[in-house]
C-alpha cells in the first residue's frame, strides 16, 4: 500500500469519542484532523487535533450527519482514513462507498456488511445462516392454531404482523386465553395497517439481561473475540453502567456467546471492531441474538481495560493496512472493569439535559482509573448534541474491588457548573442488587422509582 | 494545530471579563491579529463609527485582520467592520466564482447584490450548491479565489451595507 508518511486520520465525530480517536491517531504516529460544526470550534478534540476542518452549522443535520461534507473534508485534508466514531455516520454505507470511490479507507466494516446487519430482517437472516441463537418464532397460518403454536414457543409471546414495522401493532400475551382473544384483532389491524393480516408469534423475555460480545475481524475471516460486556443498567434504553466481563455467566453460556459471535465474524468476513448483542433471560437462562452494531461502541473502554488492548488504534492500523497489533493467542481478561457514563443531566428533575459552562473539573488519580472525556474547565457545553460528558472507567482485580474503587472515584470527581448523573451512578454502584450482579434491563428504572418514592430498603 | 486564533466566543468572554473588572481598554497584537477593546466610544482607528452604539457601560469591540491568504483558510477569520457585512460560506467545499469555466464570474467588486443574488457556487462531492448573498449592498472585496477550498463560515465577500 503506497502511503505518504505520516498518514492522516480524519475524525468524523465530536465529543469524548473524537478526543479518544485523536489520541489514538497521534499514538500510532498519524496526523489527526477533526471535523467540527460551527458550535464545536472550541471543543477539546479541536484543541488537541493537528488540524481542524469546519464543515457546517451547529445542528448535526447541518454538519456531522452529512456524508458529503465529511467526504469533502477528507479530500480537503488529504485523509488516508476516516474514523466515524459511534452514532452520526458510523453505520452509513453511503459514506463508506463515497470514500472508497476517492481511494480513502474507512475505519469500520465494508458497506455490504453494514447493509447486511443494518436492518432487522436481514440481520436475522445473516444470524440464522451463521448459526446464532434466535428467539423462537412461528408463523401463524391459521388463527385457530395460534394457541397451540404459542404453547410450543412458551409464554409470554408477542403477536406481531409479518409485514409490520416500527413496533406497531405488537401485542403481548401471557396465556392461551389471551392469545385466543388477541389474534383476531391483531390480524384485522395488520390487514388494515399493512395491507396483509399475516401474523407470527415470538417468544418474549420480560426479565432479560443485555450482554454483548466485542468482536474484531481482519476482513478476511480471521476473528478476535474480546469477551463479553454486561450493559443491563439502562434508563429508557440508554445504558448507564457497563462492565467487562459480564458477571455470573456460566461457562456454557459464555461458550455460546463467544463461539456464535466468532462464527458471525467468520461468516461475514467482518472487518474491524464491532459488537454482537444478545439477551440473556434471567428466568430460563436462554441466550438470544439481538443485533450487530457495526462500529466501535461507547462502552469499548471496559473491554480495553480488561484485556489490555487499544481497539481504536487497532481499527486505524487495520484501515491503514498495517497489523492491528492485537494478541496472537486467545485473549483472556486480566481484571474486572466497570464504566459509568457521566451525562449533563439532572437526575433530580427526571434526567433532563442541562448544558452550560463547566467551571471546575478534576478527576481523582490512581491505579486503574480512566476518564474518557471532552471536558475542560471553562468549556461551554453546546446545547445541540447528546449530553454525554465522559465515561469513568475503573479496573479492579475482581468485581467487588472495581465497584469500590469506581464508587470512590465517582464521589471524588469534581464537575462544577452543570448537573451530572454521577449521583444516579453512585446509587447504582452502592445498591446491593447491582452488587450481587446480573440485573435485568428493567431493574434500574424500578429501583430508581422506589428510591425517589422512599420505598427502597 | 499550532496557533489559535480568537473566535467570537473568546472575544465575548474578553469583553465580559473586562467589563466586570471595569478596565478602560485592552489591546492585543499578534501575527495576523490586532484587537482593541475599549470602554469609550470612537477610540478605534480604522473601523469608523458604529451604527448602533451601545450604552456606555458596554465596551465596544473593533478588530482588524489581514485577509486570509488563499492557502490558509480558516473558519475563525471573520473581519469585523461596522459598515461592511461579510458573506460567509454556508458549507465546506470548493468555491467557484463563475457558473462554468471560462464564463464571467457571478459578481465582481463594485457590483450591487440583493439577498437573492447568486454570488458563487460551492461544490461538495460533485454537487453544485449555489450561494445566495443573503444581504444587499455593494461588493467591496472578494476574499476567495476561484477553485479555492473553503470551510463553513469562511468569509467569501465583503459587502458595503446599502
Amino acid at each position: 500500500m503506497k502511503k505518504k508518511l505520516p498518514p492522516t486520520v480524519l475524525i468524523a465525530n465530536r465529543g469524548e469519542i473524537a478526543t479518544r480517536i485523536v489520541h489514538a491517531a497521534q499514538k500510532i504516529g498519524a496526523r489527526a484532523v477533526v471535523v467540527v460544526s460551527a458550535a464545536d470550534v472550541d471543543s477539546l478534540a479541536a484543541r488537541i487535533a493537528d488540524e481542524v476542518v469546519t464543515i457546517g452549522g451547529p445542528a448535526a443535520t447541518d454538519s456531522y450527519l452529512i456524508p458529503e461534507y465529511v467526504a469533502q473534508a477528507a479530500l480537503h485534508c488529504g485523509a488516508d482514513v476516516v474514523h466515524p466514531g459511534y452514532g452520526f455516520l458510523s453505520e452509513q454505507a453511503d459514506l463508506v462507498r463515497m470514500l472508497e470511490d476517492e481511494g480513502i479507507a474507512f475505519a469500520g466494516p465494508r458497506a455490504e456488511t453494514m447493509e447486511a446487519v443494518g436492518d432487522k430482517s436481514s440481520a436475522r437472516r445473516v444470524a440464522k445462516e451463521a448459526g446464532l441463537p434466535l428467539a423462537p418464532a412461528r408463523r401463524v397460518r391459521n388463527l385457530h392454531e395460534a394457541p397451540a403454536l404459542a404453547s410450543e414457543i412458551g409464554y409470554p409471546v408477542l403477536i406481531k404482523a409479518v409485514f409490520g414495522g416500527g413496533g406497531r401493532g405488537i401485542r403481548l400475551a401471557n396465556s392461551e386465553q389471551e392469545v385466543r382473544n388477541l389474534v383476531s384483532q391483531a390480524a384485522t389491524e395488520a390487514k388494515a395497517a399493512f395491507g396483509n393480516g399475516a401474523l407470527y408469534l415470538e417468544r418474549y423475555y420480560s426479565a432479560a439481561r443485555h450482554v454483548e460480545v466485542q468482536i474484531f475481524g481482519d476482513g478476511e475471516g480471521k476473528a478476535w473475540i474480546f469477551g463479553d460486556r454486561d450493559c443491563s443498567v439502562q434508563r429508557r434504553h440508554q445504558k448507564l453502567v457497563e462492565e467487562c466481563p459480564a458477571p455470573g455467566l456460566t461457562p456454557e453460556q459464555r461458550e455460546i456467546l463467544h463461539s456464535t459471535a466468532r462464527s458471525l465474524v467468520e461468516h461475514l468476513k467482518y472487518r474491524g471492531a464491532g459488537t454482537v448483542e444478545y439477551l440473556v433471560d434471567t428466568e430460563s437462562d436462554a441466550i438470544i441474538f439481538l443485533e450487530v452494531n457495526a462500529r466501535i461502541q461507547v462502552e469499548h473502554p471496559v473491554t480495553e481495560e480488561a484485556y489490555g488492548i487499544d481497539l481504536v488504534a487497532a481499527q486505524l492500523r487495520l484501515a491503514l493496512g498495517i497489523d492491528p497489533g492485537l494478541p496472537t493467542v486467545e485473549p483472556t481478561p486480566s481484571s474486572s472493569v466497570i464504566e459509568i457514563r457521566v451525562n449533563a443531566e439532572d437526575p433530580d428533575s427526571g434526567f433532563s439535559p442541562k448544558p452550560g459552562r463547566v467551571t471546575e473539573f478534576r478527576v481523582p488519580q490512581g491505579p486503574g482509573i480512566r476518564f474518557d472525556t471532552h471536558l475542560y474547565a471553562g468549556y461551554d457545553i453546546p446545547p445541540y448534541y447528546d449530553s454525554l460528558l465522559g465515561k469513568l472507567i475503573v479496573r479492579g482485580y475482581n468485581r467487588q474491588q472495581a465497584i469500590e474503587s469506581l464508587l470512590a472515584a465517582a464521589r471524588n470527581i469534581k464537575i462544577n457548573g452543570i448537573p451530572t448523573t454521577l449521583s444516579a451512578s453512585e446509587f447504582v454502584l452502592s445498591h446491593k442488587v447491582f452488587q450481587a450482579g446480573g440485573v435485568p434491563t428493567t431493574w434500574f428504572e424500578k429501583a430508581w422509582e422506589e428510591y425517589l418514592a422512599g420505598t427502597d430498603d | 494545530m499550532t496557533e489559535k486564533t480568537l473566535n467570537w466566543n473568546d472575544i465575548l468572554t474578553l469583553v465580559e471579563t473586562l467589563d466586570q473588572r471595569e478596565l478602560e481598554s485592552f489591546h492585543l497584537e499578534q501575527p495576523g491579529l490586532k484587537i482593541t477593546i475599549s470602554r469609550h466610544e470612537n477610540t478605534s482607528s480604522s473601523a469608523g463609527p458604529q451604527p448602533t452604539q451601545p450604552s456606555h457601560s458596554v465596551p465596544s469591540v473593533t478588530t482588524s485582520e489581514p485577509v486570509a491568504t488563499p492557502d490558509t483558510p480558516s473558519s475563525h477569520t471573520t473581519s469585523l467592520s461596522t459598515t461592511a457585512t461579510i458573506i460567509d460560506s454556508p458549507m465546506i467545499g470548493v468555491f467557484y466564482a463563475a457558473p462554468s469555466p471560462g464564463e464571467d464570474p457571478f459578481i465582481s467588486v463594485g457590483d450591487q447584490v440583493t439577498e437573492e443574488t447568486t454570488v458563487g457556487i460551492i461544490e461538495v462531492m460533485k454537487l453544485m450548491n449555489p450561494v445566495a448573498a443573503k444581504v444587499s449592498g455593494k461588493i467591496l472585496r472578494v476574499l476567495v479565489e476561484n477553485g479555492e477550498q473553503v470551510q463553513f463560515g469562511q468569509p467569501l465577500f465583503e459587502v458595503e451595507d446599502s
